[in-house]
């Protein structure tokens, strides 16, 4: 950070009552200087929901997530038609990592099901540090967006449990057995 | 969950969907009014209410940073007012790397939007260029109310 700074001192008609130094300041920032992570956009993105679900409803929420889940999504199914279950297991531990919270990740994985278990949610644990309860919608992050990726390659998904509290949860995809 | 890291394509689905409801450009244009106090509000608003445009400045060089952005921020406290050269934006560059979306059309109008009314409830009013935001590119200054208008040359720096 460069400053280019000058004393001022005085009143408006030169008596003198304060002394501080005003200092111009230029701020230069590429982009490999800081790491991607900025955890406000949580609560946008619980703002997001909270709005949907306000106006739409609930099947609004889900109507939402799940377009988003399916369009942004592609590349992982991709991964999954040559990859399998692991495919997924990575990308959901990915998540994780991004967060810096890969400790609250455990995953077990056979040739028919991952299970995925969460002890605490990093959005939800930013948002309660926040001071923000986070909306009824936002547990769809969870249960819709895992749906609609479950849907799109023809999984099946359970949500075993979701804590609203802290966003603790157990889930499981599994291929269908016809 | 979906990560922080994701939220950017969310958003631009979001005000796809917003529009795609029936109420078009304008309603996503009532969202981001309604998001910006919601959002600000934690972060923002308290911010500019105590400290005026160094809140501001505050704001922006922690978001901007956490964000990544590639961009020069010049602060003239003296003047009461602050510019930024967007070099390239992470949100749109971000959206224009998902070669397999299609981002809402006007994604980078939530700026101009978003923090308007925050930033006018508290003296302080802003002004941008927005025409390289087709390559995630803009500029903009944050400048004192009272001042009328922004100093020559914030479009410059």
């Amino acid at each position: 950070m460069a400053k280019a700074g000058r004393k001022i001192s005085g009143g408006r008609f030169g008596r003198k009552k304060e002394s501080r130094t005003v200092e111009k300041q230029v701020i230069d920032i590429k982009a490999e200087d800081n790491e991607y992570l900025h955890k406000d956009f949580h609560i946008t993105g619980d703002n997001g929901l909270e709005y949907v679900g306000m106006k739409y409803g609930d099947n609004g929420v889900r109507e939402y997530l799940t377009r988003f889940a399916k369009a942004f999504y592609k590349p992982l199914f991709g991964a999954y038609r040559k990859e399998g279950l692991k495919a997924l297991m990575e990308q959901q531990q990915k998540l994780y990592e991004a967060e810096k919270m890969p400790e609250v990740f455990h995953a077990e994985l056979d040739d028919d099901c991952l299970t995925v278990t969460v002890d605490r949610c990093p959005g939800v644990t930013f948002m309660k540090e926040r001071g923000k309860t986070p909306s009824r919608w936002y547990k769809e992050l969870t249960n819709t967006v895992n749906m609609a990726i479950a849907d799109e390659l023809d999984l099946g998904f359970s949500l075993e449990y979701y804590n609203e509290e802290d966003g603790s949860c157990k889930y499981r995809y599994f291929r269908r057995a016809f | 969950m979906v990560s922080c890291t994701e939220f950017i394509p969310m958003y631009s689905e979001l005000f796809k969907y917003i529009d795609d409801k029936g109420g078009g450009h304008d309603a996503v244009v009532r969202y981001w009014e309604w998001v910006g106090e919601e959002y600000l509000r934690w972060n923002l608003e308290p911010l500019v209410r105590e400290k005026g445009i160094e809140g501001a400045w505050e704001y922006w060089t922690r978001s901007l940073s956490e964000e990544a952005c590639d961009v020069k921020m010049v602060f003239d406290p003296e003047n009461g007012q602050m510019m930024s050269h967007m070099r390239h934006c992470p949100s749109k560059g971000h959206l224009l790397e998902y070669t397999w979306m299609e981002p809402y059309y006007d994604y980078c109008g939530h700026c101009a939007v978003l923090y308007k009314k925050t930033l006018n409830d508290n003296g302080i009013s802003q002004a941008g260029d927005y025409s390289g935001v087709d390559h995630a590119e803009c500029r903009s200054v944050k400048y004192l109310t009272k001042n009328g208008k922004p100093m020559e040359g914030w479009d410059k720096i």
